[in-house]
C-alpha cells in the first residue's frame, strides 16, 4: 500500500479512494463528486485536522509513516555488524531518525508518495530511494545533511543524466521539489541546476 | 605470511557481494542493483571512501557466495577508473581472516571524493555492474508495490 494512512472504515487508502474516482466513467458526476467530498472530509477528520477544507496544502505535518516504510526502517535498524557478510557497520540510530524525519517531511507535502526503499550503507549510514522504469531519486544521509541524487534515463541517446545536490540540513522544500521532479518529470521544478 | 600487493589491470573482474537483506538492494524496475552496494566506508586515516570487492584472479564466483548473498555482481577495474575511482589490491592476512583476493574500490590517492562525487560514482558503477551469480539473473524478483 502506498499511503501514510488508511481509512479505517474501508481498509482502503486515501490515495486509492481518490484515485478510484478518477476512473469512474459510468456514474453521475454529482454522485461521484459527493462521494469524493465525503471521503475527503472523513480523511481530514481522521488526520485530526482542524482547518477549513480548503485543500490539503494547509494540512498539519503527517505524524506517521506508512506501514511498509515502518517495516523497512525496522528491518534496517535491526541489522547487526557484518550484515553484508563482511565488515559492514550496524545502521546508526541517528541515521534511522534522520530518515524518519525526511520521510515524514515528504509525506506532509505528498500524502500519496510512493513508499521509499530503505537501504543500509556499509559505514552505518542510510539511503532512501524511489525508482521508476527510467528515473530514480535517492537521498543519502551524510551526517548531518543529505545528498540528493536524481537519475534520468528517459533519453537513450543522451544516456543516464545525473543530478546531485548536497543539503546541509533537512529542508522540506528541497525534499518536496526533488520528489516533484521524480514524479512530474519537469526539469524546471528540480532543486538542482540543470546541466 | 603476507601477500604481495599487486597492481590491478584494467580487465580484472571484481566481485561485489549483494546482501539478501533488505531486498531493496535489487531494483527490479531497472534491472540493476542499488548504488548503496558500492558506497563502502570512509577511511578515517586518509578520508577516502573504500568499498570491498574480491579479485577474480584469486577467488571464484562460487567462493564469493555467502549465506547472506542475494547476488554476486562484477565490475572491471577499467569501469571503476572510468567513474573516477581507483582499485587497490589490499589482501588480508590476519589470524582470523585470510583473503588474497581482497581489493578496495576507492578514491584516488590524495584526492578523497566529496559526498556528491562518491554518490555519483557509486550510481554509475551500479549501472554498469553485471550479475554473475545467480546465472539466471535476478529479473524474476517481483517489483515491490
Amino acid at each position: 500500500m502506498s499511503s501514510a494512512y488508511a481509512l479505517p472504515f474501508t481498509g482502503l487508502t486515501d490515495y486509492q479512494e481518490n484515485r478510484s474516482f478518477t476512473g469512474q466513467s459510468g456514474e453521475g458526476l454529482d454522485q461521484v463528486k459527493g462521494l469524493a467530498r465525503k471521503v475527503y472530509f472523513i480523511s481530514k477528520s481522521y488526520l485530526g485536522l482542524t482547518q477549513a477544507a480548503d485543500g490539503l496544502s494547509n494540512a498539519e505535518p503527517i505524524l506517521s509513516l506508512s506501514q511498509v516504510e515502518e517495516e523497512k526502517l525496522h528491518v534496517v535498524e535491526g541489522l547487526e555488524r557484518g550484515w553484508d557478510g563482511g565488515t559492514a557497520e550496524p545502521v546508526e540510530a541517528g541515521a534511522v531518525q534522520a530518515a524518519r524525519e525526511l520521510l515524514l517531511s515528504l509525506r506532509s507535502d505528498h500524502v500519496a508518495a510512493k513508499d521509499a526503499r530503505v537501504l543500509p550503507i556499509a559505514d552505518g549510514r542510510i539511503q532512501l530511494e524511489w525508482h521508476d522504469v527510467d528515473r530514480s531519486l535517492e537521498f543519502e544521509f551524510a551526517r548531518p545533511g543529505w545528498v540528493a541524487m536524481g537519475l534520468d534515463r528517459s533519453d537513450p541517446k543522451a544516456g543516464t543524466q545525473y543530478y546531485s545536490l548536497e543539503i546541509d540540513q533537512l529542508d522540506p522544500a528541497i525534499i518536496s521539489r526533488a520528489y516533484d521532479w521524480f514524479v512530474q518529470r519537469d526539469p524546471k521544478i528540480a532543486p538542482w541546476p540543470s546541466r | 605470511m603476507a601477500f604481495a600487493v599487486e597492481s590491478v589491470p584494467p580487465e580484472a573482474r571484481l566481485f561485489c557481494h549483494l546482501p539478501n537483506v533488505p531486498k531493496d538492494f535489487w531494483i527490479a524496475e531497472q534491472n540493476r542493483p542499488s548504488s548503496a552496494a558500492f558506497k563502502g566506508k570512509k577511511d578515517s586515516n586518509d578520508r577516502r571512501f573504500r568499498a570491498s570487492v574480491d579479485w577474480e584472479k584469486y577467488k571464484t564466483i562460487a567462493e564469493c557466495i555467502r549465506p547472506k548473498s542475494m547476488a554476486i555482481l562484477a565490475v572491471t577495474a577499467a569501469q571503476c577508473r572510468a567513474v573516477g575511482k581507483e582499485v587497490e589490491h589490499t589482501p588480508i592476512c590476519e589470524t582470523d581472516l585470510v583473503n588474497q583476493a581482497h581489493c578496495d574500490i576507492c578514491d584516488p590517492v590524495g584526492c578523497p571524493m566529496s559526498n556528491t562525487q562518491n554518490t555519483e560514482a557509486s550510481s554509475k558503477l551500479a549501472e554498469v555492474a553485471v550479475i554473475v551469480w545467480p546465472e539466471e539473473g535476478l529479473s524474476l524478483i517481483t517489483p515491490p508495490s
